[in-house]
């Protein structure tokens, strides 16, 4: 029994050093390129500073135009309380309304406020006093959220002349105080921006040795598929997990947004969802017959993992038909992952759901990818 | 009718053939190359026996039969397309056979192919070793591949790079034409390999370095390893201990050169004339018989 | 003259033969034809920033009939949807397994406080989601606010007064995303056909060397040039067909400007982002590296930089800067102005005279970079 048990562990430790020799070599190809060496980590860096600063739903800066007809006190208090927030700008004062119009329709102002003569008057006699906003639509998201910041610097106002409502709302946002749209699209970087060139290094690993007639060499030798796969997965996993670190270290130190979770639990989970892209990966690789259509067949799979992740609009929105398929997407989960672990501090139990699906896509696609490898004719 | 008759023996017919020409080939092997390792011989290393290969509708290879015994240099001859690159591919493992047997050194290679593949060393026909990596990195690959660690690795990268007269440290990928054919030869044979498959090695060599290179097959087929190499050179058929000719996926002539030579009739001086004689023979043949049908 | 009809004929001779090569391969056309049309759809209908039956936990610690008059007006809405809990504990533990999205409490003391006139309703969102969690807090409380204004009115407290917002947006009435999405498709389209898929097929051919083997024959590297480019001007004309007939048809998306300057702004900004891709395959001769060139300098510029989704008032002056360089940004306000606001002549003469000096300015360093790699 112990001469069996030691021969099993023999036969382990080579197949192991085996496998390394493969790893070795994926690495050591990857590296010795130039071209890669700069692809691998320098996009990373760059998106996750770009997006970082211009992917944002927050208003910072509204020109706004005004025709003033009241001219009192109360319309330039209330202007004030505008221009005091730091968004809104006033970019002209016009006469009349007639000439909004163009101010709007070059794109020099965002919305126009029309303040009528009676304002004050009405507000002092206690009537209802109209003011009139009118919002280029042309972007629906930036022309909503800026009415609503007016309509709420306009009620506070209201609330200031006497009068105020019998019901406050007072609202509390958890885990992200001042609703920043970055607090929400950073943390989603870590698993997206790694998801495409995790999935096109992988999807290019088997693609590039069968256009370069290398896949024959390797084929026999005697590594079997398990370890020509590992081989293979390990590195694109490895470059993954690089490059979520490098997006991670930029949202935690550069951006400074606080990290709430367990890292143990992120990169557990980063691992689980990094290893489900290259299975995906791996399989368009095993059914590519050259580079090209590697990169294309990734290309066209990648866009529409990325439009259905709830990235940029939740998941929620979508209609029926596509929420069910986002459930074999495993980019939807590792955003859904990472995000409540890092911006909620979920632990295990609350994220677990998460696992389901990448392992589910992991377990399929690996083993698929193995089999296609030998199976796929060259 | 009798002409599909005729046809339909033809597989058996092969058989036939293979196995006359398999005791043929025993009795030159014996004759011939008294090496060392000639007495110890144990039985035929690579057994094929009604090998068909089908791609769809189209027979790559039909019902093929031969023995290769071990040490011996056995050629597989053909014009392009004639299915000698499927048939080389099928041995090493790296096409799985429409049907019949197949065993390489002991092993049925479609249960056993990760076994058998440890004990083959394949060279293939355009450079397929990696390009960005050094020969040194090269090398160490496959010895890790082929399961050398240690000190044994060590040592085997350090002979090869020594028997083929590399340079460790250079970019494999700029290498000139013969310097890649020699690397390649020494990541075959790293592992020390019982058989080593060679496909087309010295097109595109000069014929200083095909010397160089047939002197390397000869001594290692004295020192016990079985090659089995495709070429459509036809002066060196005459190098390979037998040869096998193939056309439209048949076997068409199996045997000694001088035997082949033989059978394509008295007016093929040399293995040039032989082989498109007895290609043309079997064409002719087969348009006849179309054109009956 | 007869040097021109060479020039045709020889012309003609290699489109058709670019054209057979690029069918060969049949994920060309999945990436030139079934792409866009995928995009369209996972883009019209899946991008959506308008939030619906966004659930949202109601605890009511204060059960008297004023307390739920409170909150009744968001069981109105037609984007929340109110999910009783029995206590705070269970709210959060809802709140936390993202079963609901808010939370709105209503505390023991609700009742008591506003017979004092100082009610507070307490609104807990998970900004974790900050655009969903801003939508429902503008959702609740406007339900609360209209509660709020009946109990003015009836109580007869606030006798009126205050001051209303009248508002009007234009060009978008009823504020529905997919109508600035869905034009900006355009863009994203003819990006990606242009250079992205342009520099890969290209950089295929410098790899393996056949654009050389090409040169050296008395094919002149216009010629060569014009004839790679034609089949993917011709797949990109196609696209812009089924993008302006799935907007208009599919997702009802006015076309309000001048259906003429839209098509021919989209072909003078398909040119460029050809001559975008020759130059970057020009560039790098590698298909890995060409690939990725032209996602991070053409597609995911122009999806996240140009506009598409992020407005780009909002971020700061670098970024802009950034922005500003790409053609993309320009034919983005371009295409959205054309399709919601109409022809606005200065805004068109001023980008397509971007555009067109971007084109200019690719096929000059194009020509440059194709001939010095000749040499």
């Amino acid at each position: 029994m112990r001469v069996a048990g030691l021969t099993l562990g023999a036969d382990f430790i080579a197949w192991l050093a085996q496998t390394f020799a493969l790893v070795r070599k994926e690495i050591l190809a990857l590296v010795k390129d130039p071209a890669n060496r700069t692809i691998l980590f320098a996009p990373a860096l760059m998106q996750a500073l770009l997006f970082g600063y211009g992917a944002t739903y927050d208003l910072t800066h509204v020109p706004y135009a005004v025709v003033d007809q009241s001219r009192s006190a109360a319309s330039t208090e209330l202007l004030a309380r505008l221009d005091g927030t730091g968004v809104f700008r006033r970019e002209a004062a016009l006469a009349s309304n007639a000439q909004i119009g163009d101010l709007i329709d070059s794109g020099k102002v965002l919305l126009a406020i029309s303040i009528p003569s009676d304002f004050e008057h009405r507000l002092t006699v206690g009537d209802t006093a109209p003011i009139q906003i009118i919002l280029d639509g042309r972007n629906s998201s930036t022309a909503g959220a800026a009415a609503g910041q007016i309509g709420a610097i306009v009620a506070d106002y209201g609330r200031s002349l006497g009068g105020s409502p019998p019901i406050t709302v007072e609202r509390r946002a958890w885990y992200n105080p001042n609703l920043e749209s970055r607090w929400t699209l950073m943390p989603a970087m870590i698993a997206a921006l790694s998801f495409l060139q995790t999935l096109l290094l992988s999807a290019l690993s088997v693609a590039r040795e069968r256009e370069q007639g290398t896949f024959d060499q390797l084929l026999v030798t005697p590594l079997g598929l398990m370890q020509i796969l590992i081989g293979k997965a390990i590195p694109s996993i490895l470059v993954g997990l690089i490059q979520s670190t490098i997006i991670l270290l930029i949202i935690r130190f550069w951006f400074e947004i606080p990290m709430n979770g367990s890292y143990w639990l992120l990169y557990l989970g980063l691992v689980t969802f990094t290893a489900a892209g290259v299975g995906i990966g791996m399989s368009i690789s095993a059914l590519s017959l050259t580079m090209q259509q590697a990169m294309l067949y990734t290309f066209l799979l990648v866009m529409p993992l990325m439009l259905l992740s709830g990235m940029l609009t939740p998941v929620r929105n979508m209609p029926q038909i596509l929420q069910l398929i986002t459930y074999v997407n495993p980019l939807r989960f590792g955003i859904d992952m990472v995000r409540r672990i890092y911006l909620e501090g979920a632990v295990f139990a609350d994220v677990a759901l998460d696992f389901v699906p990448m392992l589910v896509v992991a377990a399929i696609t690996l083993p698929l990818a193995a089999w296609l490898f030998r199976n796929r004719l060259a | 009718m009798l002409l599909l008759r005729e046809h339909e023996n033809e597989p058996a017919q092969a058989a036939d053939d293979a196995n006359t020409n398999k005791e043929d080939g025993d009795r030159y092997g014996t004759a011939e190359t008294a090496s060392p390792s000639a007495g110890e011989r144990d039985g035929p290393v690579i057994v094929v026996r009604d090998l068909v290969r089908k791609f769809g509708d189209f027979t790559a290879v039909a019902s093929t039969s031969f023995d290769v015994q071990r040490g011996e240099i056995f050629g597989l001859l053909g014009p392009n397309g004639a299915g000698k690159t499927t048939t080389f591919r099928m041995l090493c493992g790296l096409l799985p056979a429409t049907s019949g047997h197949l065993e390489v050194a002991g092993v049925d290679l479609r249960t056993a192919r990760a076994k058998a593949r440890a004990r083959i060393g394949y060279v293939s026909q355009k450079f397929a070793l990696y390009g960005n990596l050094s020969v040194r990195e090269n090398l160490e690959f496959f010895a890790g591949a082929y399961g050398l660690r240690g000190e044994r690795k060590r040592e085997r990268v350090k002979a090869v790079i020594a028997q083929f007269d590399l340079d460790a440290s250079a970019q494999s990928g700029i290498l000139p034409v013969g310097y890649k054919q020699r690397l390649a030869m020494a990541a075959g044979l790293l592992h020390e390999p019982d058989i080593l498959f060679l496909d087309e090695p010295t097109s595109g060599i000069d014929p200083l370095a095909r010397r160089a290179f047939w002197r390397t097959i000869t001594s290692l087929a004295q020192g016990g390893v079985t090659i089995i190499i495709t070429t459509h050179f036809m002066e060196e058929a005459e190098y390979c201990d037998r040869i096998a000719i193939q056309d439209a996926g048949e076997l068409l002539a199996l045997g000694t050169p001088a035997e082949v030579r033989e059978q394509a009739g008295d007016d093929a001086s040399d293995m040039n004339e032989a082989f498109i004689a007895i290609v043309e023979q079997n064409r002719a043949r087969q348009t006849n018989e179309k054109v009956a049908a | 003259m007869s040097s021109a009809s060479g020039f045709h004929r020889r012309l003609i001779a290699l489109t058709r033969k670019e054209v057979r090569q690029l069918l060969r391969d049949k994920s060309n056309l999945f990436v030139g034809l079934l792409l866009p049309l995928a995009l369209i759809l996972l883009f019209g209908y899946g991008l959506s920033f308008d939030v619906k039956d966004a659930p949202v936990a109601i605890v009511l610690e204060d059960r008297s009939p004023a307390a739920q008059e409170a909150v009744a007006g968001i069981g109105g809405s037609p984007y929340l949807v109110p999910v009783a809990a029995a206590s705070m504990d269970e709210a959060v533990r809802l709140i936390r397994a993202h079963k609901v999205e808010g939370i709105v409490r209503v505390p023991v003391d609700f009742s008591q406080r506003r017979a004092a006139g100082d009610a507070r309703i307490q609104l807990i969102v998970n900004g974790a989601d900050s655009t969903t969690a801003s939508a429902i807090e503008g959702y609740v409380n406007g339900g609360i606010q209209t509660a709020s204004r009946h109990i003015m009115d009836r109580s007869g407290s606030g006798s009126g007064g205050g001051i209303t917002l009248v508002q009007r947006t234009w060009f978008n009435e009823a504020g529905v995303s997919t109508w600035y999405l869905v034009p900006g498709l355009l863009v994203l389209v003819m990006t990606l056909i242009g250079a992205f898929l342009t520099s890969l097929l290209i950089a295929r051919e410098w790899e393996r060397g056949t654009l050389e083997s090409l040169f050296v024959t008395p094919v002149r590297p216009l010629e060569l040039v014009l004839s790679k480019l034609a089949p993917y001007v011709v797949i990109g004309a196609i696209d812009m067909g089924v993008c302006l007939i799935s907007a208009r048809f599919l997702f009802e998306v006015p076309i309000r400007g001048s259906l003429l300057v839209i098509i021919v702004a989209s072909l003078l900004y398909l040119i460029v982002a050809l001559l975008l891709g020759l130059f970057i395959s020009g560039t790098t001769r590698n298909q890995f590296a060409a690939s990725q060139m032209a996602l991070l300098a053409s597609f995911m510029p122009a999806m996240m930089l140009s506009g598409f989704v992020f407005d780009l008032r909002n971020v700061p002056l670098v970024i802009q800067i950034v922005s500003q360089l790409l053609p993309a940004t320009h034919f983005m306000e371009l295409v959205k102005s054309l399709f919601l606001a109409g022809t606005i002549w200065p805004m068109v003469l001023k980008n397509c005279a971007i555009l067109a000096a971007y084109g200019v300015l690719l096929a000059f360093v194009t020509g440059r970079t194709l001939r010095k790699r000749l040499d």
